[in-house]
């Protein structure tokens, strides 16, 4: 009992810590990002796995942790209003070469992530060769060339 | 003629959102804070002290402890020259934690009433013997100690022992 217990508190622990720090915690841009995420595994493994090593143990962590994952996608499938609110919405912050600096702001994004991204991706050098830039719900950073109109549709 | 790429925009519900992890942000803070401060364990807050009033044992115990994390309750049994000292314990503590080390060993050890009876040897002339226990919480949630020292006076203790 105390493993299934264990599991499902640090999955639903984890789930609304990294979803309330924002998109760019799981991004992991800089050593610094990475280094807390592997502390971060470190310690979920500690509490999980306390001080039993049996293989049993593992299977039942291994088997809530994969239930309770398989269990949110159809409920995310059944409510798609609860899928935008566990992973979010994909965020512009580049509009046919102009920051949008509000979105930026709050997203924790500068202007030098988002021209590492067009290097990277898309090979751009400027931020006016940028045609959309989008902050996706996994924290990276998706550049679309600029080519000629860009449009959006905007939820009523 | 290249497509139009489509982006599903909703201010309001950004706008909810960043709203929110800002409220989280803070309540984190308040956490960590609160850990400095020895909410979660050994700090300010968790430190706890009780004094016999006839002088016949003093007490030092953290408030807040958690579970399979080592912890140290310092007794102190006032000195009776030549003749052993002796801390009484109450059983049920004994239920919920498990006891890593004494310090210093009891020369006996014997069930008294509803509690563990330790004997020692005599303590340092004049001065109170320090008896320290290093023990490891087994199970979450409250839990009341109760020692005695042979004397008049049960001195009881409350843990609350974290998750």
């Amino acid at each position: 009992m105390d493993a299934v217990i264990r599991s499902a508190a640090m999955y639903v622990f984890l789930l609304v810590i990294f979803r309330l720090s924002g998109k760019r915690t799981l991004a992991q841009i800089s050593t610094f990002d990475l280094i807390l995420l592997l502390i971060v595994s470190e310690a979920t493994q500690n509490a999980l796995i306390g001080n039993n090593s049996s293989m049993t143990h593992a299977f039942l962590i291994i088997v809530t942790l994969v239930g309770i994952d398989i269990a949110l996608s159809l409920l995310k499938q059944r409510w798609p209003s609860l899928d935008r609110w566990i992973e979010g919405l994909p965020l512009a912050v580049v509009k046919n070469g102009r920051p949008l600096e509000e979105n930026m702001r709050h997203a924790r994004v500068d202007e030098a992530d988002i021209l590492c991204a067009a290097r990277e991706r898309q090979g751009l050098m400027s931020m006016d060769q940028i045609g959309l830039a989008v902050l996706e719900r996994n924290g990276h950073i998706s550049i679309v060339p600029s080519q000629g109109p860009v449009g959006q549709t905007t939820r009523q | 003629m290249n497509s139009v790429p489509v982006l599903e925009q909703d201010s309001a519900f950004h706008r909810w959102v960043w709203r929110l992890e800002r409220i989280a942000w803070g309540f984190m803070l308040l956490i960590v804070v609160a850990a400095l401060l020895g909410l979660f364990g050994r700090g300010l807050l968790s430190h706890g002290h009780l004094h016999a009033a006839d002088g016949s044992l003093d007490l030092r115990y953290d408030r807040f402890v958690q579970v399979s994390s080592e912890t140290v309750i310092d007794i102190s049994i006032p000195a009776r020259e030549s003749r052993l000292c002796s801390l009484w314990i109450n059983r049920s503590y004994f239920d919920r934690v498990e006891i890593k080390q004494m310090i210093p060993n009891p020369r006996a050890l014997e069930l008294s009433g509803d509690g563990w009876l330790y004997t020692f040897g005599p303590g340092p002339a004049g001065k109170a013997l320090p008896v320290r226990l290093l023990i490891v919480p087994r199970q979450a949630g409250g839990m009341e100690g109760c020692v005695n020292t042979g004397g008049r006076t049960t001195l009881c203790f409350q843990q609350f022992v974290y998750p």
